[in-house]
């Protein structure tokens, strides 16, 4: 979508007036610039509700005619509020007018009664061919959504929320939506919707016994839903008190009498995180070395048994030696026997010698016969091994067991002295002890939120292990009517494309998290002063990151910096739509987009550093900027950074109409200068 | 964990054609907070698909 052209006919302040915006290349930004209550955000909101019928006012919101214009009118007559964009998108132009006419309900009325409203949206295509679209909303809908809009339109204190935590889910949907997320997620609800349609279909039509099975499905199916939603909301639960416990250990690390205590906790608690990730891992190896040699010592007796049999039979001669066969074919190789006789090859006594070696199957059983024996001595050693090894595993557990529990005295020790500092904090109004003791209530909370996590997703295994096995019995009960046959058969192949599109979802899913990440990472660092990280994590949420040491920590933002993360995560989004457009193909089914980026006054918690580099940056956010400022914002760093990148450039001459018959109007000014020619 | 599918008696071609045709129906109406008919279509998609 590119903007052309906005005109506005009677829309609050303004009379009339037009704005043409600068197109892409090097003059991308169309810079419009007011005093305070100018115009500017009217002037964005003309915008939406051009668009999308909405209006977002704090003074007088219903009031979207011209006060001027209802006092040069009578009681009874009409005047007509209209906004018109001109815009293009894939090649198309279009004209969307949106449109009230009100009726002057008295001499003092200058609000107004609708009276009439309409919409429209003409295009003409670049072959020439001009029409009318029939659903003007729906098309909008298609070129620009609304539920994006809010991305590409926005104010300084939209953008100042965007970084905090309670935008994660609008961060998280706009991710999902750009990237086409969304359009594979409502598929596998909807998929779920039809197959259990024809689920019904198939109950409908089978045989009593493939009836009872699927109920039973249908019951274990319930059953799975209300674990995986207790585990949800234990996610959850468990998430909440980590970081209500985060918040009790960033207070008491900031309170002079439990600082000390708190950084020995946490020093403790990272090694009491060591000492039990090393025990899991022992417990992996013991599980891997008894299941790979565990064997041995219950093998052993038997081996032993069979390798004395062996030794006798040997002893025997039930099964000749080795040495028998070398020594025969000694002699005949030097070609005399033991008794002196010469046995040249192809005499009678040759023969005779040569007969005493045994034949193939029985060297064959011969070797075989020493390789066991040997084999069963090596068996031998390999079960001492086995319990050296398993002796030694098991003391290395003790030993980090008797750690474990030492440090959790340890911990329970400054639990304790925490608990007897009772001295108020003049900050928090909180002493050590309360904050102490709300910190153990919920640790034990998060301990119980952790088992029925795990109790749920025992569970859940447990069911879908039982689901699997009453598939089965489904597959393999008699379908004797055609039309279960069939139901079944659509049943299933519902079910399949659905999976499919679930393993789809993760993969896209990760390629998102993974190209955001990147893109956001890069804008950042480009912007931002302090060498902080900017991260998409991979629940999408935007978090700016220090870098302590070796590990990246979140930091608190100021007001300044939130607005630098939330325009890198802007542009980026832009960004990722454009190089989705441009890079879409058919099997991906969301082309992206080109979008034009509004912003209103993005400038006013920036220091006049952060201005320059974002001023630096706008420009490349997306193809087409349009910025509103303040007089005072414009001044100084952003002119110097922006005036020369803004193709057009516009004053709000802003009238308060003070005095009798005078009514508040403002009046655009194209400041543009001329190209020289 | 999923239960596992076994869907040998339909074929991947057409699997392939349930799945690009349900995403071009959905892709109609992404922008609508409430889908319009949409659940009739996909289920009329599958039994396009694989008719009697």
């Amino acid at each position: 979508m590119r903007l052309h052209r906005l005109h506005l006919t009677n829309f609050r302040q303004f009379r009339t007036g037009s704005i043409t915006f600068a197109q892409g290349g090097d003059n991308n930004v169309t810079v419009i610039h007011g005093q305070n209550g100018s115009g500017k955000t009217t002037l964005r909101n003309a915008l939406t509700w051009v668009l999308y019928g909405d209006v977002n006012f704090s003074l007088r919101p219903n009031h979207l005619g011209s006060q001027g214009a209802f006092a040069e009118v009578e009681p009874g007559d009409s005047i007509r509020v209209e906004v018109t964009l001109e815009f293009e998108d894939e090649d198309i132009d279009y004209e969307l007018s949106r449109w009230v006419e009100y009726q002057k309900q008295t001499a003092s009325d200058y609000q107004g009664e609708i009276i009439d409203e309409d919409v429209s949206l003409t295009f003409t295509k670049s072959d020439g061919t001009r029409g009318t679209r029939n659903n003007p909303q729906d098309s909008i809908e298609q070129i620009l959504p609304h539920r994006l809009s809010s991305l590409f339109f926005f104010d300084g204190e939209y953008i100042t929320q965007l970084s905090e935590k309670r935008s994660d889910d609008e961060i998280r949907e706009a991710i999902q939506n750009i990237m086409g997320l969304k359009i594979i997620e409502r598929s596998i609800d909807h998929l779920e919707t039809v197959e259990a349609r024809f689920e019904d279909e198939l109950q409908d039509a089978a045989s009593s016994e493939l009836k009872s099975l699927m109920e039973t499905r249908s019951e274990l199916r319930s059953t799975k839903e209300d674990h995986e939603q207790a585990l949800e909301s234990a996610e959850e639960t468990r998430d909440t008190l980590i970081s209500e416990i985060g918040e009790i250990k960033r207070k008491l690390e900031q309170i002079d009498d439990s600082a000390g205590l708190e950084e020995d906790r946490t020093q403790l608690e990272n090694e009491l995180q060591q000492v039990e990730t090393r025990i899991e891992e022992i417990n992996d190896e013991i599980e891997d070395t008894i299941s790979t040699k565990g064997h041995l010592p219950f093998a052993m007796p038997a081996v032993e048994a069979t390798a004395k049999d062996l030794d006798k039979l040997r002893d025997q001669g039930a099964i000749p030696s080795e040495v028998s066969n070398q020594f025969v074919d000694r002699l005949l190789d030097d070609e005399e026997c033991i008794c002196g006789r010469p046995l040249e090859p192809g005499t009678e006594a040759y023969t005779s010698v040569a007969s005493y070696k045994s034949e193939a199957v029985t060297e064959g059983f011969d070797q075989a016969a020493i390789r066991i024996i040997s084999h069963l001595t090596q068996l031998d050693s390999e079960r001492d091994d086995y319990f050296e090894t398993i002796d030694e595993l098991l003391q290395q557990r003790s030993e980090l067991r008797d750690s474990e529990q030492e440090i959790a005295e340890e911990l329970s020790e400054i639990s304790a002295k925490l608990e007897k500092i009772d001295v108020v904090d003049p900050e928090t109004g909180e002493t050590p002890a309360e904050l102490e003791s709300a910190r153990e209530k919920k640790a034990d909370q998060l301990e119980d939120a952790k088992a029925d996590i795990v109790r749920h997703e025992i569970k859940i295994e447990e069911l879908d292990a039982d689901l699997k096995e009453i598939n089965t019995q489904i597959d393999d009960a008699r379908q004797d009517k055609k039309e279960a046959e069939l139901a079944r058969k659509r049943m299933r192949a519902t079910e399949s494309v659905r999976q499919q599109l679930e393993s789809s979802f993760d993969q896209l899913q990760t390629r998102v998290r993974n190209w955001s990440n990147k893109l956001v990472d890069d804008t950042f660092a480009e912007i931002a002063t302090k060498e902080y990280k900017a991260e998409i994590t991979d629940e999408f949420e935007l978090r700016i990151k220090d870098q302590i040491q070796d590990e990246y920590l979140e930091v608190e933002k100021s007001r300044g910096e939130r607005q630098i993360a939330s325009l890198t995560f802007i542009g980026s989004l832009v960004q990722i739509a454009r190089e989705r457009y441009e890079s879409s193909s058919d099997s991906e089914h969301f082309s992206g987009g080109i979008y034009p980026i509004v912003m209103d006054s993005p400038f006013g918690a920036l220091d006049s550093d952060h201005r320059r580099q974002v001023s630096a940056v706008v420009p490349r956010m997306a193809e087409q900027v349009v910025v509103l400022v303040t007089d005072s914002q414009w001044r100084g760093p952003v002119a110097n950074e922006l005036g020369g990148r803004a193709g057009k450039q516009y004053r709000l001459a802003f009238d308060s109409g003070e005095g009798m018959g005078n009514y508040p109007r403002t009046t655009i000014e194209d400041e543009t200068p001329k190209q020289e020619i | 964990m999923t239960e596992e599918i076994d869907v040998e008696e339909v074929d991947s071609e057409t699997l392939a054609r349930i799945r690009e045709r349900t995403l071009r129906e959905e892709k109609k109406q992404l922008h609508m907070q409430k889908v319009h008919n949409l659940i009739p279509k996909l289920k009329e998609i599958v039994e396009e698909e694989i008719p009697e």
